[in-house]
């Protein structure tokens, strides 16, 4: 059973580029969900099973801390994996985002690397990599 | 080094850190004929920074670039069929990630932080005190703009994120 990813970004751009280099990680995906904005994303979370959110900060309609402060109101949200993917260079922002519950935080630019480790360390051995292989980490 | 010197390298190198790790592409010197060159349509795009300095970065791709960046990453179904407003889109993300990488170089403490990427519709022709650079990617011009304005309004102390 493959993860199923939420990836929350207002850039199109960015979200492809997320899929792109979570698809090089070697973790079997059975589906990329997308939001534009934090309330799009809690569309998508009460309609679909989500094993990780991959969550800008910076968006328009719902920021991404608003959207963890939401999840962490849910109780079955609250338990889904949060990983930060932004530019942010604010410490106090991710500070506060780790504060209320978020996993990690992958700073853009990145490489498909970033991904893989952020994947084994936020959701552990419950999910095993498609293959043992390394991924060509840098082949986009 | 002083401080501009500084902050003009570092931008260099992240606008090559953001096209050879999110694009696969290189950052080149542009030769003596290569401003000469016939343009095209372009893509404006500007970011600042907030806090003790505002550094301004302006960016400037052909949409050729921008189109083939598109058709490369993205793996277009037909290429060259990535609308405007998809190359507007991936060149605001460029600046931010540009942003983002010219922050960690330049500012590890984390005094200064970056404002939302703008699209800049009818850019203006560089004031006094810009510096205006070349480059080549996947051999189409880069028009790269950095100005710094010390002392700028704001300060640390005035981010509510902070």
């Amino acid at each position: 059973m493959g993860l199923q990813v939420l990836i929350v970004d207002d850039s199109a751009s960015m979200r492809a580029i997320v899929r792109k280099a979570v698809s090089l990680t070697g973790y079997e995906v059975s589906a990329f969900l997308e939001a534009g904005n934090g309330q799009e994303a809690l569309d998508v979370l009460g309609s679909h099973w989500v094993d990780v959110v991959l969550l800008d900060v910076h968006m328009p309609v719902m920021d991404g801390l608003s959207l963890v402060r939401r999840m962490r109101q849910e109780e079955v949200l609250r338990k889904i994996p949060v990983v930060l993917v932004t530019t942010e260079a604010r410490q106090t922002t991710i500070d506060e985002a780790f504060r209320l519950g978020v996993r990690a935080h992958v700073r853009k630019p990145f490489q498909p690397e970033c991904f893989r480790k952020t994947f084994e360390e936020v959701l552990g051995d419950e999910y095993q990599r498609e293959s043992k292989a390394e991924p060509e980490g840098s082949d986009f | 080094m002083n401080t501009s010197e500084k902050a003009r390298r570092n931008l260099k190198e992240a606008i090559s850190e953001v096209m050879e790790t999110m694009y696969f592409v290189c950052l080149e010197p542009a030769g003596d004929g290569d401003a000469l060159r016939p343009e095209g349509a372009w893509t404006t795009v500007r970011i600042e920074t907030s806090g003790r300095a505002r550094y301004t970065m302006e960016l400037q791709f052909t949409e050729t670039l921008l189109q083939r960046i598109s058709d490369n990453v993205f793996g277009a179904a037909q290429p060259g069929d990535a609308q405007a407003p998809s190359l507007r889109d991936l060149a605001l993300e460029t600046a931010n990630m540009v942003g983002g990488a010219f922050l960690n170089r330049f500012d590890p403490e984390r005094i200064l932080w970056l404002q939302l990427p703008q699209w800049v519709q009818d850019p203006a022709p560089p004031a006094d005190g810009v510096d205006r650079n070349l480059y080549l990617v996947e051999g189409e011009p880069v028009w790269v703009s950095f100005g710094v304005e010390e002392g700028a309004p704001g300060s640390p102390q005035d981010d509510p994120g902070r």
